[in-house]
């Protein structure tokens, strides 16, 4: 489906804010879309992208340029077209008894967190955001409580995110619920600490995608419930469920 | 209207636009993406007696105009194709070539004779560029001569059209042409995925944790085409086309080659209604071209 860019504003060194009018009417966080980039055969795939707002028939993504595919897409201007398919996948459903959420998120991985966070404005949520250095760490300042940590101490704390969401006494209180999306990683290791802390939550996971829709069986995931395809079954699982590779 | 019509043993098409295998999952998936049966049929994801959970991840990654897979033959298995796929693909209307796969002769033989027992599976095809765990793993479509036995066998057991799918890895692709017909084939599909490597210069691994994959794609058209203009030119029995089309002009290059219909894989990924669009597509272009029947076009090359 045709969509005309609307903006696509570069927001940090190497990120990409962009919004484009889509062709669908919604899209729940935790989903994500299927872009072409170029009608031409190369790059061929779609490239998969969470959506990161979506409002008044206007979707958001935010995104990092990482290769050809991002490259390609952070030189088209306002006006332009892509091609987009979906809105994919599950979404993040956390309980209505879940008082307390905190969002954990790896770079990029914030965008459907953070999408989450503005749909659920009257949701108590405190942010986590880890990021390589102070150009990883996107919109904290849309977070109404955050926490940051870059690897190399440019911005927050110095070390993983996972270690300020240690520290902090919201594991161990009532209610607590947790969503997370990052690198594999950190969904690891944010999925062991939930287990160990007997707190519930939802880890979004990533995988290469050839279709987005089910069909190239390129993005499987063993489960706790077996056999799953990310793009369909996913991509949020639930803490203790994803049997993580060595 | 041209008559796009075309025949596969006892199969008819409306059109000669199939979607290939392991591209088009059971058919379901593209229910809300176009209508099935505006397509010449659809092949399913590549079945097995018992279900396969394939190979590790990661099993997919990109290449230039290209991906290479190895999914691992990973699907339902028979029975629950048999039981929770079929009843619904039934209902769409859609022309079902059941594509089927063994890991050794007995199990090529029952897996045939299950699916050609089942109401709404149209015809078989056939997959053997898989692993004979009773030849050391060599594949099964790798010798002329077993592939003839094989394809003589199965085609004994049967009673549906059985299209016979080639590997291009191969040397020289006709004595498989040859061999599939004088097993009593009722047709040929060519090719299936190439093999190919791809590695991440950063790390220094393969792409693929298999590290061999078949590529597919748009790049390998240019090599599909020649295959099936040299099985087309080998045999009398129908050879369908398949590798790397994305449009019109891509299906009527193997059409003109001598395919009686094309099958289109990777690119379904990448716009999932392509299928029936090239259908549409084909029907307007005859009209503009005057051309009555898609017969008129089959096998035209000219090589003078
Ligand atoms: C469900 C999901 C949601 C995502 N959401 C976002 C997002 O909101 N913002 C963002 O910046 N990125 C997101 N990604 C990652 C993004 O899809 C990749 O960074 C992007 O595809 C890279 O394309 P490229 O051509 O620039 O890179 P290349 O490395 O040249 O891409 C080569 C191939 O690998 C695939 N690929 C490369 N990196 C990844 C990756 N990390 N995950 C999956 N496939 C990859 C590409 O799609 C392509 O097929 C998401 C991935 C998934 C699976
Ligand atoms: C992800 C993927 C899975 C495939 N699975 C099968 C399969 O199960 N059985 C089979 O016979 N061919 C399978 N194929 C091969 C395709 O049917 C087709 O022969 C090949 O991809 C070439 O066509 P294309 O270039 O249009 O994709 C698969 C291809 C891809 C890309
Ligand atoms: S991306 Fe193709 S099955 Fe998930």
């Amino acid at each position: 489906m045709k969509a005309e860019i609307i903006s696509n504003s570069h927001v940090a060194r190497g990120y990409f804010d962009m919004k484009f009018a889509a062709a669908f009417d919604g899209a729940e966080p935790g989903q994500f879309v299927m872009i072409r980039v170029t009608g031409s055969m190369d790059p061929l795939l779609r490239r998969p992208m969470s959506v990161a707002g979506f409002e008044n028939g206007i979707c958001r993504v935010i995104y990092k340029v990482v290769g050809r595919g991002t490259q390609l897409l952070s030189a088209k201007n306002p006006g332009d077209s892509i091609d987009v398919l979906g809105p994919f996948g599950n979404a993040f459903s956390p309980p209505d008894t879940a008082e307390n959420i905190l969002l954990v998120g790896g770079g990029i991985g914030i965008a459907p967190l953070l999408y989450w966070h503005l749909r659920n404005p009257g949701r108590k949520a405190t942010a986590f955001i880890g990021g390589a250095a102070s150009n990883d760490i996107l919109c904290a300042d849309e977070f109404k409580h955050s926490t940051i940590a870059t690897m190399d101490g440019s911005a927050g704390v110095r070390g993983l995110v996972t270690s300020p969401l240690l520290e902090t006494g919201l594991l161990r209180e009532k209610g607590t619920y947790l969503l997370a999306c990052g690198p594999k990683g950190m969904l690891k290791a944010v999925d062991g600490i939930c287990i160990q802390h007997g707190v519930s939550g939802e880890l979004s996971l990533e995988e290469r995608m050839g279709c987005g829709f089910g069909v190239c069986l390129g993005c499987v995931v063993d489960t706790s419930g077996g056999r799953k395809r990310m793009c369909v079954d996913g991509p949020v699982f639930g803490v203790g469920s994803v049997k993580w590779q060595t | 209207m041209a008559n796009l019509k075309v025949v596969i043993g006892t199969l008819e098409l409306v059109n000669p636009v199939i979607s290939a295998s392991g591209t088009f999952g059971y058919g379901l998936e593209f229910v809300d993406k176009l209508d099935l049966r505006r397509i010449g049929a659809f092949a399913t994801k590549g079945l097995s007696l018992n279900k396969r959970d394939g190979n590790p991840m990661p099993r997919i990654c990109e290449t230039p105009s290209g991906m290479i897979n190895s999914i691992g033959l990973e699907n339902v298995g028979i029975d629950v194709f048999e039981m929770e796929k079929l009843p619904e693909i039934r209902k769409t209307g859609a022309k079902v070539i059941a594509n089927f796969f063994g890991e050794t002769e007995d199990e090529y033989l029952e897996a045939a004779r299950r699916l050609d027992a089942m109401e709404g599976v149209h015809a078989l095809e056939m997959n053997v560029s898989c692993p004979n765990v009773e030849k050391g793993g060599i594949e099964f479509g790798s010798d002329p001569a077993f592939l003839e036995k094989l394809t003589s066998l199965v085609r004994k057991a049967i009673r549906k059209p059985l299209i016979v799918k080639l590997s291009p890895n191969v040397a020289d692709i006709r004595p498989f042409a040859r061999a599939v017909e004088n097993g009593g084939g009722d047709a040929i599909s060519a090719i299936n995925t190439l093999k190919g490597m791809s590695v991440d210069t950063a790390t220094r691994r393969p792409r693929i944790k298999r590290v061999f994959g078949g590529l597919s794609g748009p790049a390998i058209r240019p090599v599909a085409v020649r295959m099936v203009y040299e099985c087309a030119r080998t045999v009398k029995i129908p050879v369908i086309g398949i590798g790397g089309i994305a449009s019109l002009e891509d299906m009527l290059e193997f059409l003109i080659v001598g395919a009686v219909a094309v099958q289109v894989g990777t690119m379904n990924f990448v716009e999932p209604g392509i299928c029936q669009r090239l259908a549409e597509e084909l029907s307007v272009w005859c009209e503009k071209e005057r051309i009555a029947d898609i017969r008129e076009i089959i096998g035209s090359l000219k090589t003078d």
